[in-house]
């Protein structure tokens, strides 16, 4: 197959746009996609200072990597959950830190155990939710570096398939709550939170991947998180790709009509609350974080005598 | 000689001249999902393999 644009040998067949591209004309795709995200759905100014969440995997780093190469002033937070299994921390850890030691970059890295004195296998004791645990640890802890650092919005690697599989996990379930927060810009709702914004939210996760090989950026691509097998993000996502399969564009249309008709889905405004142990922002009198630190403290202490 | 597959560990042999497309609707793999490198270059479905190549499938899927 021949790139659309040079006639070179493609690297990629973007079916949903009916294009295939070599490899120099996929990456400049790549940028304008991004940029046209953070455009479009105004997720951040050329003068932000940007923190960029990053795990070690593709889509974050790849995200990292258009931004500076779009001219953001983005650095990068690397929050290490303690996760012995398969070395998954140790590993992930190294591929962010080596990323940013080659590009000159600034990495903020938050040691959850030596933060807390807890890991996180040992915060999620007990509970079977293991993703939603690791959500309320990683959210806490970005809105606090985001805060003590002076940055402007936040940034997350999550690409079209993920935003797509999320849709369809709120919509085969009816959570209308949900689903009316869910956004390519997560607007702040406290004076200590920073707007979360998703610029790769238009672009698949192939896409990101294709663009981390083209890229030479080396990432986590053998290990997956220990505690993911089996995940429902990932059957749903692999239910969207077999759709994709049969009718390209499927994914980016479903998204992208979802947000022309978001606002038919309510969420109620959360109360102007905040923790009465950490001072962030919360629901109620503890916020879940605290909440979640207090029960694994706790479950320890029990286990122990 | 036949070219050789590589996925998740495993490898397989198919016979040379057989295109990538086919690789995957034989593996039951959706090409959405993986990407197909052939030594260090990045190919497309309609890629024929050639005699003693290694074709690389890789998971593009990652969740949580």
């Amino acid at each position: 197959m021949r790139c659309s644009r040079c006639r070179e040998q493609a690297v990629i067949n973007l079916r949903a746009h009916r294009l295939a591209l070599c490899e120099e004309h996929f990456v400049e795709r790549f940028l304008e996609v991004v940029e046209r995200a953070i455009r479009r759905y105004s997720l951040m100014r050329r003068s932000s200072r940007v923190l960029v969440a990053v795990s070690g995997g593709k889509d974050s780093l790849a995200l990292w990597d258009a931004l500076t190469e779009l001219g953001y002033r983005a650095d990068g937070l690397y929050i290490d959950l303690g996760i012995r299994r398969q070395d998954y921390s140790r590993i992930s850890r190294e591929k962010a830190e080596r990323f940013a030691e080659q590009r000159g970059l600034e990495l903020r890295v938050f040691s959850v155990q030596e933060e807390y004195g807890l890991s996180m296998p040992e915060l999620r004791r007990g509970s079977r939710e293991v993703c939603s645990v690791c959500g309320i640890v990683k959210r806490h802890v970005m809105n606090r570096v985001a805060l003590e650092g002076g940055y402007h919005v936040l940034a997350t690697g999550h690409n079209l398939d993920d935003e797509a599989s999320v849709l369809l996990s709120n919509l085969l379930r009816w959570n209308t709550e949900l689903a009316a927060r869910q956004a390519p810009r997560v607007e702040a709702w406290h004076e200590k939170l920073r707007p979360k914004v998703k610029p790769l939210c238009l672009l698949t996760e192939k896409e990101t991947a294709t663009y981390a090989l083209v890229r030479g950026i080396d990432y986590v691509s053998e290990l997956e998180c220990p505690f993911s097998a089996g995940a429902t993000s990932i059957a749903l996502k692999e239910a969207l790709n077999r759709i994709e399969e049969h009718s390209p564009g499927t994914k980016l249309y479903f998204y992208t009509q979802f947000l022309k008709h978001r606002r038919i889905f309510r969420s109620e405004k959360p109360a102007k609350r905040e923790c009465r142990s950490c001072g962030f922002p919360s629901a109620g009198e503890l916020c879940s974080f605290c909440r979640l630190l207090l029960k694994s403290r706790l479950r320890g202490e029990k286990r122990d005598n | 000689m036949p070219a050789v597959v590589k996925f998740r560990g495993k490898t397989l042999e198919v016979e040379a001249g057989t295109k990538v497309e086919d690789v995957l609707a034989m593996m039951g793999l959706s090409r959405e999902g993986v990407i197909a490198r052939v030594g260090t270059k990045l190919v497309t479905e309609d890629y024929r393999l050639r005699d003693g190549e290694t074709l690389e499938l890789i998971s593009a899927i990652s969740g949580g």
